[in-house]
């Protein structure tokens, strides 16, 4: 599903959501693995995400950002709202209790998505002390793979001022990284 | 495509089915600045072209409604005037503590010992009236007080001509909030710089 009119639907139909969740599900869970080690968490994250996209799609503009990159920028906002919020805050203001609808074998499979991101974790919390909109479009480059040019267009940022934010970060975590910021991938349109 | 879900992939699936059924038909009016804030309890600018409601001109910056099963439903426009809501809310026999912030600040955390019990059924959800909050009856008992920090800030949009990729900001709005229910005392607020971004 890539037509505007796909995701704008995304709130008042539900074959239409069925289609944009199918296509994110994997994309989403992996999102939030990179960010937290509670497979409830991540659970109820993942809820949470889908439920901000359908509230979002209203709005949404296929000349903005791609489906995938919109998504994400949306997920950054939740996640980021997850680690702010005191938990029980966080907890009373979920509307669907996603952990609720795990059992063994699906809180298995979550666990094994959350083991297999320790790396990308450990790049995103060193972000923490970066200026909001050098760790947003790190955030998106480094440790969730988009392109300068997605994670532009997931911020609201043109691919230029993206490419200064990222490269001020990589001076500034120079010595703070185990290993140092890799050159972005960028695509050119 | 992931055609191939598991258990919870698909109670969930089932969930957000039902919430978008449940959505109530809205027609889109790009005419004139809305507020439109996702799901999470804070949300920027850019994720969601977000608008920036620059005030509601004369509408009242909060109301008070009480519901036929009792449920007290708060709706907060703008961030103005928390102790005339303090005591709207006194009207309908809810001790409240508010405290609105300016900008990018927070309440220290510690300031008070939330109930030792769930608050099920209690909400705060950031929507087209800016805040609203739900408070099922028996949410806050006698002698508890509901206690709620909120601070808000407007991002302006960084240009308002497109970018070269067509990208225009709109800017938004930012929220912090923390809420709950406390038998005890409320501290002053001790207001310390926002943490997170």
């Amino acid at each position: 599903m890539k037509t505007v009119e796909g995701v704008a639907a995304i709130g008042r139909d539900p074959d239409a959501l069925e289609a944009f969740y199918r296509e994110h599900i994997e994309a989403v869970q992996r999102f939030v693995a990179r960010r937290v080690e509670s497979h409830e968490d991540a659970a109820d994250l993942t809820a949470e995400v889908f439920l901000a996209a359908i509230h979002a799609s209203r709005a949404y503009r296929g000349d903005a950002a791609a489906p995938r990159a919109w998504l994400y920028g949306i997920a950054r906002h939740v996640v980021a709202s997850h680690h702010r919020s005191t938990a029980r805050a966080l907890r009373a203001a979920i509307r669907i209790d996603a952990r609720e609808l795990l059992d063994d074998d699906a809180t298995d499979r979550i666990v094994a998505r959350i083991d297999s991101q320790r790396a990308a974790r450990g790049v995103y919390r060193s972000l923490a002390a970066l200026p909001e909109r050098q760790r947003a479009v790190v955030e998106l480059v480094a440790v969730d793979g988009l392109s300068l040019t997605e994670a532009a267009a997931a911020l609201g940022l043109s691919a230029g001022n993206a490419r200064v934010h990222y490269h001020r970060a990589r001076r500034r975590l120079a010595h703070t990284l185990p290993q140092p910021l890799a050159d972005p991938f960028e695509v050119t349109s | 495509m992931n055609a191939q879900l598991d258990s919870f992939e698909t109670a969930l699936l089932t969930r957000l089915r039902e919430h978008v059924d449940q959505q109530p038909a809205v027609r889109p009016r790009f005419s004139r600045p809305r507020l439109l804030l996702g799901a999470a309890a804070t949300v920027a600018a850019a994720a969601a072209m977000v608008v920036v409601v620059p005030g509601l001109g004369s509408t009242p910056a909060y109301s008070v409604q009480e519901g036929n099963s009792g449920t007290i439903t708060v709706e907060v426009q703008r961030l103005e005037d928390a102790e005339g809501l303090e005591a709207e809310l006194a009207k309908f026999g809810v001790k409240a503590d508010i405290t609105y912030l300016p900008d990018r600040q927070e309440c220290a955390a510690g300031r008070y010992t939330p109930v030792d019990r769930t608050l099920s059924g209690m909400v705060v959800t950031m929507g087209s009236q800016l805040l609203r909050v739900t408070l099922p009856p028996g949410t806050v008992r006698d002698g508890e007080t509901f206690v709620m920090a909120v601070s808000g800030e407007a991002i302006p949009p960084s240009s308002s001509e497109p970018s070269q990729d067509g990208i225009i900001d709109m800017g938004g709005f930012s929220f912090w909030t923390d809420f709950d229910v406390t038998a005890g005392p409320v501290q002053p607020c001790r207001v310390v710089p926002s943490t997170v971004g």
